[in-house]
């Protein structure tokens, strides 16, 4: 379902077919907001990505839609992600030193640009991957909006919430609080069902009830000995 | 109340007769409820056989490409929690690893290739395996003949698939790899006045409230939607409980402990 369709469903919901309290517009950007609000507190959309070395080069320009790093991998290898101080004090070199891209840095570079540590010496092609959640993208009246179907009835109630929370003849505050916490219960929903699939089901001696607070973590966290890159 | 029919009927009543919804509008409330209540509850289970492809670690159980296929008459439908993976190529169970055991564990385990005793979940929706397979397993000789390449599911549900056992058919060859993925699902679509929802009868009545409150909320009727609302949430909790605690822990008290607390 693209964006088109989606208003023309809540316009109806609503009872505005005829635009008369809310534009098309309007609807298209709560539309977008929704999505990325979404996406981000869910982390339901993951991604696993070549980011093909090109010879000489240290610094790639993550994809538009890159939100937060689960992991990189270099031939086979896990890449780990490293401190500029540490590098600095270690090898001030780092940023020209040529070798195999087995580590990684998120910091100093630019916002999304990813530098490999161990600048590639020759092109190649499906090596380094980076695996993340991404958030978007900009819709546009032929992008199918890329949530699972039946996650875009929270959508939906996320708009609804914003149509009726504006300014305007159409305003109804209760009904906005209605729709929004609809919309919470859907994001609750996704979220859960995130957890629920990392979950392990392991029941431990002398336990009859499975603790998930005990259980491997949720996907969407680095392990505690990642160093926080930013 | 127990089928569809019923639960129609129970929307209407509470509606107060009200013609305003068509029957369509009221059947979709209430699939729409339905399948969020099986979401959250994870109430409903069922059995998937998932295709194996060659060279390939990760396969999104939401993605309607991916080859996998419920082991019965019904559609597949996604896969919520994984509760069990059993490999009937080795007869064995996989077991479960984060990708940070992984990682430890198994260095450049992407790149190894062997019959799956391990399942990674990443993400929303990615299903691992470890190791990944390495020969093409859709090169498969049948009565019907020869299939090769990317999965096609025109072709291979015929070749591969028979229907009524949902598992690949008994004349494909060995090298054919697949598992058999027991998990939480979303039932089907309630459309036929006799269809009954797997959610347990104490729990219908869920249902018929949590679609009251979003056509009251489309009505505009915010008071009334956030009545019914508040009960289905209620019920929800409940039947979330329910789900958590149907095998009841035995009363038997033990010298020097505590009774066991009687559960909701």
């Amino acid at each position: 379902m693209n964006r088109v369709t989606l208003a023309q469903s809540v316009l109806s919901m609503m009872g505005d077919a005829d635009q008369t309290l809310w534009s098309r517009a309007d609807l298209y950007a709560y539309i977008q907001d929704g999505l990325l609000d979404f996406q981000r507190k869910t982390l339901c959309t993951w991604k696993r990505v070549p980011l093909n070395d090109v010879a000489d080069q240290a610094t790639y320009t993550l994809p538009e839609d890159f939100y937060q790093l689960d992991r990189a991998e270099y031939d086979g290898w896990r890449c780990v992600p490293v401190n500029p101080r540490n590098q600095m004090a270690g090898n001030g070199a780092f940023e020209t030193t040529g070798g195999r891209p087995f580590s990684f840095m998120m910091s100093g570079d630019g916002f999304n640009v990813l530098r490999k540590v161990g600048v590639p010496t020759e092109d190649s092609t499906d090596k380094f991957w980076i695996e993340f959640f991404a958030v978007g993208p900009t819709l546009d009246d032929n992008t199918d909006i890329p949530l699972p179907a039946r996650y875009l009835r929270y959508l939906a109630f996320y708009v609804m919430s914003q149509a009726y929370g504006s300014d305007g003849d159409g305003q109804d505050l209760k009904l906005a609080q209605l729709w929004a916490d609809w919309y919470g219960r859907g994001v609750e929903m996704a979220k859960a069902r995130m957890n629920a699939f990392a979950r392990r089901r392991v029941a431990r001696l002398g336990r009859d009830r499975v603790d998930p607070s005990r259980m491997g973590r949720s996907p969407g966290t680095l392990p505690a000995w990642y160093p926080v890159v930013r | 109340m127990s089928d569809f029919a019923a639960l129609v009927a129970d929307v209407r009543r509470k509606l107060r007769g009200d013609d305003f919804w068509s029957d369509t509008d009221v059947a979709d409330a209430i699939n729409a409820t339905y399948f969020e209540v099986c979401e959250l509850s994870k109430c409903y289970e069922a059995q998937s056989t998932l295709i194996l492809l060659p060279d390939q670690t990760y396969y999104d159980l939401e993605d309607p490409n991916t080859p996998i296929r419920a082991s019965s008459s019904t559609p597949y439908s996604v896969a919520l929690e994984i509760l069990r993976v059993w490999n009937p190529v080795t007869s064995r169970w996989l077991d479960a690893r984060s990708v940070s055991e992984m990682d430890m564990e198994r260095p450049r385990w992407g790149a190894t290739y062997g019959e799956p005793d391990l399942w990674i979940p990443r993400g929303f929706a990615a299903f691992g395996i470890y190791p990944k397979i390495a020969s093409n397993p859709l090169i498969v000789t049948t009565t019907e003949g020869t299939a090769s390449g990317v999965f096609d599911p025109a072709v291979f549900d015929a070749l591969i698939f028979d229907a009524a056992a949902g598992t690949p058919d008994t004349e494909t060859s060995a090298s054919t790899s697949y598992l058999v993925i027991s998990h939480t699902a979303i039932p089907e679509e309630m459309t036929a006045d006799s269809d009954v929802p797997v959610v347990p009868l104490a729990f219908h009545q869920m249902l018929t409230d949590g679609s009251v409150a979003q056509l009251k909320g489309l009505e505009r009727e915010a008071k009334a939607a956030a009545r019914y609302f508040t009960a289905y949430q209620e019920q929800l909790e409940d039947l979330i409980l329910h789900c958590q605690q149907r095998t009841r822990r035995s009363r038997i008290p033990v010298i020097g402990a505590r009774q066991v607390e009687a559960r909701r």
